[in-house]
C-alpha cells in the first residue's frame, strides 16, 4: 500500500519492524489528526509507544493546535500575540497573560500597547513561530545559537529563519512528515505549552472538585484582580483539551468565574449607586480582565437616566408650533417661526449628559475598552432614534412644511453633537465611526426626507402656478407695462435686488424678505402714488407701536445698504414681524428699508411716473402669510416702485413674481438640503441627486407649466391678430409677445443667478453630463425657442400692420400734390406712422434676447420691409414735386434701417432712397440715365425695376417713348 | 440520477449521485466531467471498503454540507461522536484504518473526523504498552531511550 510509508525512513534508520505488521499504518498527517483528539494527559503514553509516534507527539503541529485552542495564535493574523508577554514580564507567570481571544489587552495590567502593536509589525512573518520557538527553547537548545539574540525580538526572528528553509522551500507543496520534522529542532510550541501547563495545571486540576474555595480564590483572594486574570487565564487554558474529565471541570471552572463575575457585577453596581468612581474603576477594571466586562459596561450603560428616565418629549416642538399658529396673526408675525426649542434643549442635555459620562468613563474604563463609543452608540440608537422618529412623525402628521424643516433641523443638532463627541475631553469617538454612527442611525429618516422633499417641491410648484394661473384667469384689467425708457434700468436694478435677497443666509434672508415686503405693501395703501416711497417713510414712524424699541438698535446697520441686514442678525429677527398687509406692524423695517430703496436709482423715475400706481392686487397677494410666498416680495422691496410694477403685469402671460415665488421655494428647500451636503458615501450621493432632482423640478415645472404655455398663447395670439389701426401705440399682441420676451429674459437671468448663488455650491458648473446642468441647459433652450417662433410670427405681423398702415393712411395726393399745393419736406403721415410702429416694437427687443437672435430678427425685418415698401410704392403716382415728399418717406425709412444697426440692410435702403431721383429730374434723358446707372442702385435693383418704378411718375406717359426707346434697343441687343 | 463506482478489484457500484457526491473527490469530478455515464474508478479503494463508505454516505446523504472552518476547530474532542457513527466504526482495526485512508482519499471529511475520533478513543487512557498492543506496534525504543523519553513526558501526565 503506497500510502504506508515510516516516518523512520526519513531519519535514515531502518526499522522494517513496523512493515510486519498487518494493520496499514496511517500517513502521518492522519495519525496527528487522531492524536489531535487526545486530551494532554493520554499523550505521554502515546510518545513511548514506538517512534514513530513519539516523533508526532513531539511535533510543533500539535501543540500549536493546543495553543491556539486557548488564544494563541498561530497562523495568519493572530500569530504574534503572545511573544512580547515573555519579553515584558520576564518570567512564565505572565505567559498567558494577554492574549485570550475574545479579550484585548488593557494598558491597566501593564501590558504595553505600543510595544505590543511594534512586536507585531517586527514578527510579522511566518519565521515569528520560530523567533517565538527560539526564545521559549533557549534553555534546552543552546546549540541553535539563541543566546546572543534572545533578548531581541527581530534579530531572534533572522536566526531562526536560518534553521528554517531547510525544510520550507518555497512554491513546494508542505509534505506534512518533512514539515514536522522541520519543527522537531525547535519544539518551540510544546515547550510554551509545558512552560503555561505547569503553571496552570495545578490551579485547573483542582477544578475537580466543585468548590467556590478553588485555589485559586485560596492564593490570590486578597487581590480580586489577580483572581479575575487568574481565572480568565484558567477559561482560556481550558479551552485545550487537557484531560480526560475536561468536561467536568471546566463546567466547574465556568461556575466560579460565573459566580465571581456576578459578585463583581453586584459590587460594581453598589459603586456606581454610589457614585464611586474609584471603586468603579477597580470592578471594571476586574471585570475586563476576567471576560472583557461586556456584562460590565452593559449595566453602566443601562444604569444611566438619560434611557429610562428623561422628561423630554417630542411633542413639545408640536406644541410650540401650535401655540405659535394659535396666536393671532399679526402677533404671530412678530415672533420667529418656532426653531423647534424643546429639540434644541433635548439635544444640548443629551451634549452634556454625554459630556458628564464621558469623564466618568475615562475614570472607570480604560480606552480599549470603548466605553464611550458604546455608551454613544445606544445614546444615538435609542434615545435620539426615539425622540426624533417621534418627532418627524409627528411633524409629518400634522404639517408638511414642518416636517420639512424638522429633519434638517435635527441634523444640524446631531451634527453638533457628533463634534461635541469628536472634541470631547479627555477621551472622545474617533469621527469616522461616529460619523457611520450618525449615518445609520439618520439614514432611514433621511431617505424618506430627501422623497418629500422632491415630491413636496414639485407640488408647490404646481400648486403656485395653478393658483397663478387661476387668478390671471378672474382679472381681466389691462396690462400695464414697463416704462420703455427705464426697462433697462429696471430689469438690472430688479436682478441686483434679487441677488442680494439670494444670497443672503438661510433664515435671515427669509425674514429680511418677509419684512421688505411689508414696506412695499405699507407703500401701496397710499393715496398718492407719485410720492409713494416718502409716505412710506412717513407711514412707517407713525405706524410704528410695537417695535419702536428696536428701532434705535436696528436700523443704524441696516440703513447703509440692502445686504446689511445679514449681518444684523437681531434685526433680521425682528423684521419678520412686518410679514406682509398688516401695514401698521412694519415700523423698524420699512423704515430702514425704505431708506435703502430711496437710494436706488430708480426711483426718481418712478416716482414721477404717475402711471404706476400700485396695485391693490399686489397687496392682497403679498399678505398671504405664507412665509414662503412673501419671500419673492422681499425682492420687490430692494426697488419698491418698481417691483410694483412687476405685479402690475401680473396679467401679462409670464409672472417674474411667480418665478420669483417659485425660485424662493426651491431655495428653500435647497437650504434645507445643504443641511446633508457634509453626508458622504451613498447617502451623500442620494442627497446630491435630490438637490439636482429638485432643481430639475424647479426647472421642469416653471419650464413647462408656466413659459412654455405662456409662449403658445402669445404665439396663438399673435397668429390670430389682424391689422388695425392704432394710433401711437403698438400692436397688442405684439406688444404682449415682446414684454414676454422681457419677462422671459428676466426669469431666465434669475435662474442663472439662482443657479451660480445656490445649485454652484452642490454640482461642478463644467459638468456637461450633470442632469442638472442638462436640464438648465433645455430650460434656456426652450425660451430661446418659444422667442424664436414668436419673433417669427412677430415678423409677419409687424409687416402686415406696416402694410396696413400704408395702405390705409397713404393719401393719393401725398405724392402727387394738386397743383399749387404747398408741400412740407417731411415725411407723409402713413410713413411716420409706420416708422413709429416699428421702432416703438424693434426698441422693446433690445437688450431682452441674445443679440444672435436680435440681428436675425431685425435683418428678415428690414427685407420683408424692403419688399414690402417697393411693393406699396408701386401703387403710386409721384408727381415732381411729390417727389421731394416722397425723398423725405425714403429717407425717413432709411434712418429707421440705420437705427437697427444692421449694416447688410442699408445698400437695400440706400438704393431705395436713390429711387427719389427718379422723380425729381426733368429731363427724360436724364432719367433713362439715371435709370441705365447701376452703380447707382448697388445692384440691389434692376433696371426692369427701376423702371417699373419710373413709370409711377405722374409725367410717364409723356416721357415713356424716350426714355424707352433705349430700352427697347438695349433689350434688342 | 445514479453513477456508477469502480473499486480497485472492478466491482461496480450503482450509488445515487447526491449519495456519491457526499465525497468531494467525486463532486468536483462530476463537476468537472458533466454529464457522463462511464463508470468512476476508484484505484484506491477496495469493493469491501467501498461498502462501507456507501453505507456511511447514504445514512448522511442529507446532512447539511460543512464549513470548512469549523472542522477545523482545535477544540475538537474525541467523545462527541453520533450514536450510529459510534456503531458504524465497530469494525476491526484493518476496516478502521482503511475507512480512514478512504475517506482522506475521497474527501470525505465528516467520515475522516468520525475516523479519526475513533482512534482517538481507542489510544485514550491507556499505556504505552497498551497502545502497542491494541495497534501491533513493535516498540523501537532501548529501555533508555524510553526512560528519557517517559521523564521528558511526565508533567503532562494527570496525575
Amino acid at each position: 500500500m503506497e500510502l504506508m510509508f515510516d516516518v523512520d525512513d526519513y531519519d535514515g534508520r531502518s526499522s522494517t519492524d513496523d512493515i510486519t505488521t498487518s494493520v496499514p499504518v496511517l500517513p502521518p498527517n492522519l495519525l496527528l489528526k487522531c492524536l489531535l483528539y487526545l486530551p494532554v494527559s493520554s499523550l505521554p503514553a502515546v510518545a513511548q509507544a514506538c517512534r514513530r509516534l513519539k516523533v508526532i507527539v513531539y511535533s510543533d503541529e500539535l501543540w500549536e493546535s493546543k495553543l491556539q485552542a486557548m488564544g494563541f495564535g498561530f497562523r495568519g493574523k493572530k500569530k504574534s500575540n503572545y511573544d512580547d508577554d515573555d519579553d515584558d514580564g520576564g518570567g512564565g507567570a505572565s505567559l498567558l497573560d494577554g492574549p485570550i481571544d475574545s479579550l484585548p489587552r488593557f494598558p491597566v495590567h501593564g501590558a504595553n500597547i505600543s510595544e505590543m502593536t511594534r512586536k507585531r509589525i517586527s514578527a510579522n512573518t511566518s519565521e515569528a513561530i520560530g523567533a517565538v520557538n527560539g526564545r521559549m527553547s533557549l534553555s534546552n537548545l543552546s546549540e541553535e545559537g539563541f543566546r546572543s539574540s534572545a533578548e531581541d525580538d527581530p534579530a531572534n526572528a533572522s536566526s531562526s529563519t536560518s534553521a528554517k528553509p531547510r525544510f520550507q522551500i518555497p512554491g513546494l507543496p508542505g509534505d506534512p512528515y518533512s514539515m514536522i520534522q522541520g519543527r522537531k529542532a525547535n519544539q518551540g510550541a510544546r515547550e510554551q505549552f509545558r512552560t503555561i501547563y505547569k503553571e496552570l495545571w495545578p490551579y485547573y486540576v483542582d477544578f475537580r472538585q466543585a468548590n467556590k474555595d478553588s485555589k485559586v480564590i485560596q492564593e490570590f483572594g486578597s487581590s480580586v484582580l489577580d483572581v479575575a486574570r487568574m481565572l480568565a487565564r484558567l477559561l482560556a487554558f481550558s479551552k485545550a483539551p487537557l484531560a480526560a474529565d475536561s468536561d467536568q471541570i471546566n463546567e466547574n471552572l465556568q461556575g466560579t468565574c460565573e459566580y465571581f463575575e456576578n459578585r463583581c457585577l453586584h459590587l460594581f453596581e453598589v459603586a456606581y449607586d454610589l457614585r464611586d468612581i474609584s471603586e468603579m474603576a477597580k470592578f471594571a477594571g476586574v471585570l475586563l480582565d476576567l471576560n472583557g466586562a461586556q456584562a460590565c459596561i452593559q449595566i453602566f450603560i443601562q444604569k444611566n437616566g438619560i434611557f429610562f428616565d428623561n422628561n423630554y418629549e417630542a411633542g413639545e416642538n408640536l406644541k410650540q408650533y401650535e401655540m405659535w399658529l394659535s396666536q393671532p396673526v399679526v402677533v404671530r408675525e412678530n415672533m420667529a417661526y418656532p426653531e423647534f426649542t424643546p429639540m434644541r434643549l433635548f439635544m444640548e442635555f443629551t451634549e452634556m449628559e454625554l459630556q458628564k459620562q464621558g469623564i466618568i468613563i475615562s475614570d472607570v474604563f480604560p480606552e480599549e475598552a470603548d466605553v464611550l463609543y458604546n455608551f454613544t452608540e445606544r445614546v444615538f440608537e435609542d434615545v435620539i432614534s426615539e425622540y426624533c422618529s417621534q418627532l418627524f412623525e409627528l411633524c409629518s402628521m400634522r404639517d408638511k412644511l414642518l416636517y420639512l424643516k424638522s429633519v434638517p433641523t435635527a441634523y444640524r443638532y446631531l451634527e453638533h453633537l457628533e463634534n461635541t463627541v469628536i472634541d470631547m475631553k479627555p477621551i472622545n469617538v474617533p469621527r469616522y465611526r461616529i460619523e457611520k454612527l450618525l449615518a445609520r442611525v439618520f439614514a432611514p429618516w433621511l431617505e424618506r426626507y430627501l422623497k418629500q422633499e422632491l415630491d413636496w417641491v414639485q407640488k408647490s410648484c404646481k400648486d403656485q402656478i395653478d393658483k397663478y394661473e387661476r387668478q390671471r384667469e378672474s382679472r381681466n384689467t389691462e396690462p400695464k407695462r414697463m416704462n420703455p425708457r427705464n426697462r433697462e434700468v429696471f430689469k438690472r436694478n430688479f436682478l441686483k435686488g434679487f441677488r442680494n435677497v439670494i444670497t443672503l443666509p438661510y433664515k435671515i434672508s427669509s425674514s429680511i424678505v418677509a419684512g421688505v415686503t411689508a414696506v412695499s405693501t405699507s407703500a401701496s395703501p397710499s393715496p398718492a402714488p407719485s410720492v409713494t416711497t416718502p409716505t412710506a417713510a412717513a407711514v412707517a414712524p407713525t405706524t410704528s407701536n410695537t417695535s419702536v424699541s428696536e428701532a434705535s438698535a436696528a436700523p443704524a446697520p441696516a440703513v447703509g445698504a440692502t445686504t446689511t441686514p445679514t449681518k444684523n442678525k437681531r434685526f433680521s429677527m425682528r423684521s419678520i414681524t412686518s410679514l406682509s398687509g398688516s401695514s401698521s406692524s412694519s415700523s423698524t423695517t420699512s423704515a430702514t428699508t425704505v431708506t435703502a430703496t430711496s437710494s436706488a436709482p430708480v426711483t426718481p423715475t418712478t416716482i414721477s411716473n404717475p402711471a404706476f400706481v400700485p396695485d391693490r392686487k399686489s397687496i392682497s397677494l403679498a399678505s398671504d402669510a405664507d412665509s414662503v410666498r412673501s419671500a419673492p416680495g422681499g425682492v420687490e422691496q430692494q426697488q419698491v416702485v418698481t417691483a410694483q410694477e412687476v405685479q402690475e403685469e401680473m396679467n401679462s402671460l409670464l409672472s417674474v413674481e411667480l418665478a420669483l415665488h417659485l425660485i424662493h421655494l426651491d431655495k428653500d428647500a435647497l437650504q434645507r438640503l445643504a443641511a446633508f451636503a457634509g453626508l458622504g458615501g451613498v447617502l451623500g450621493g442620494r442627497v446630491q441627486k435630490t438637490i439636482e432632482l429638485v432643481f430639475i423640478a424647479l426647472l421642469r415645472s416653471m419650464g413647462n407649466q408656466h413659459i412654455k404655455p405662456g409662449f403658445a398663447t402669445a404665439i396663438q395670439q399673435l397668429g390670430r391678430y389682424k391689422p388695425s389701426t392704432t394710433h401711437g401705440g403698438g400692436v397688442t399682441p405684439l406688444m404682449d409677445f415682446f414684454e414676454l420676451v422681457h419677462v422671459a429674459d428676466l426669469i431666465l437671468q434669475m435662474v442663472q443667478v439662482f443657479y451660480a448663488e445656490e445649485m454652484c455650491k452642490h454640482i461642478d458648473k463644467m459638468d456637461f453630463l450633470n442632469e442638472a446642468n442638462k436640464e438648465k441647459k433645455s430650460f434656456e433652450r426652450m425660451i430661446d425657442d418659444g422667442v424664436a417662433a414668436g419673433l417669427d410670427k412677430s415678423i409677419e405681423v409687424m409687416i402686415d400692420q406696416v402694410a396696413y398702415i400704408l395702405a390705409t393712411m397713404q393719401l393719393p395726393t401725398d405724392f402727387n400734390p394738386e397743383e399749387g399745393t404747398d408741400i412740407e419736406l417731411q415725411p407723409t403721415n402713413a410713413c411716420r406712422e409706420a416708422v413709429t410702429c416699428l421702432t416703438t416694437h424693434t426698441k422693446m427687443l433690445i437688450g431682452c434676447t441674445d443679440k444672435h437672435t436680435l440681428d436675425v430678427f431685425f435683418q428678415e425685418l428690414g427685407l420683408r420691409l424692403f419688399n414690402c415698401l417697393t411693393k406699396h410704392l408701386r401703387s403710386n403716382v409721384v408727381s415732381s414735386q411729390g417727389g421731394f415728399v416722397l425723398i423725405c418717406d425714403l429717407n425717413h425709412y432709411y434712418n429707421f434701417i440705420v437705427g437697427l444697426k444692421q449694416p447688410t440692410l442699408n445698400p437695400n435702403f440706400l438704393a431705395l432712397k436713390e429711387l427719389g431721383n427718379l422723380f425729381i429730374i426733368q429731363s427724360p434723358s436724364d432719367l433713362k440715365q439715371l435709370i441705365h446707372d447701376m452703380e447707382r442702385f448697388g445692384g440691389i435693383l434692376r433696371v426692369e425695376d427701376v423702371f417699373e418704378f419710373a413709370e409711377m411718375r405722374s409725367d410717364w406717359k409723356s416721357i415713356q417713348r424716350i426714355v424707352e426707346r433705349d430700352r427697347l434697343e438695349c433689350s434688342i441687343m | 440520477m445514479t453513477v456508477i463506482l469502480v473499486s480497485s478489484d472492478n466491482q461496480d457500484f450503482k450509488v445515487d449521485k447526491e449519495v456519491a457526491e457526499r465525497s468531494i473527490l467525486i463532486k468536483n469530478m462530476l463537476e468537472d466531467v458533466g454529464e457522463s455515464d462511464s463508470p468512476i474508478p476508484l484505484p484506491n479503494v477496495t469493493s469491501a471498503v467501498l461498502t462501507k463508505v456507501i453505507e456511511y454516505c447514504e445514512h448522511h446523504r442529507n446532512d447539511p454540507v460543512q464549513v470548512p472552518e469549523e472542522t477545523d476547530d482545535p477544540r475538537k474532542r474525541s467523545n462527541d461522536i453520533e450514536e450510529w457513527d459510534m456503531k458504524f466504526m465497530q469494525v476491526d482495526q484493518e476496516m478502521l484504518f482503511e475507512i480512514i485512508l478512504a475517506a482522506n482519499y475521497l474527501d470525505i471529511k465528516p467520515l475522516l473526523d468520525v475516523g479519526c475520533k475513533t482512534v482517538a478513543n481507542i489510544i485514550k487512557g491507556k499505556t504505552p504498552e497498551e497502545i502497542r498492543k491494541a495497534f501491533n506496534i513493535v516498540n523501537d525504543f532501548t529501555p533508555e531511550e524510553e526512560a528519557q523519553i517517559k521523564k521528558e513526558n511526565e508533567w503532562a501526565e494527570d496525575r
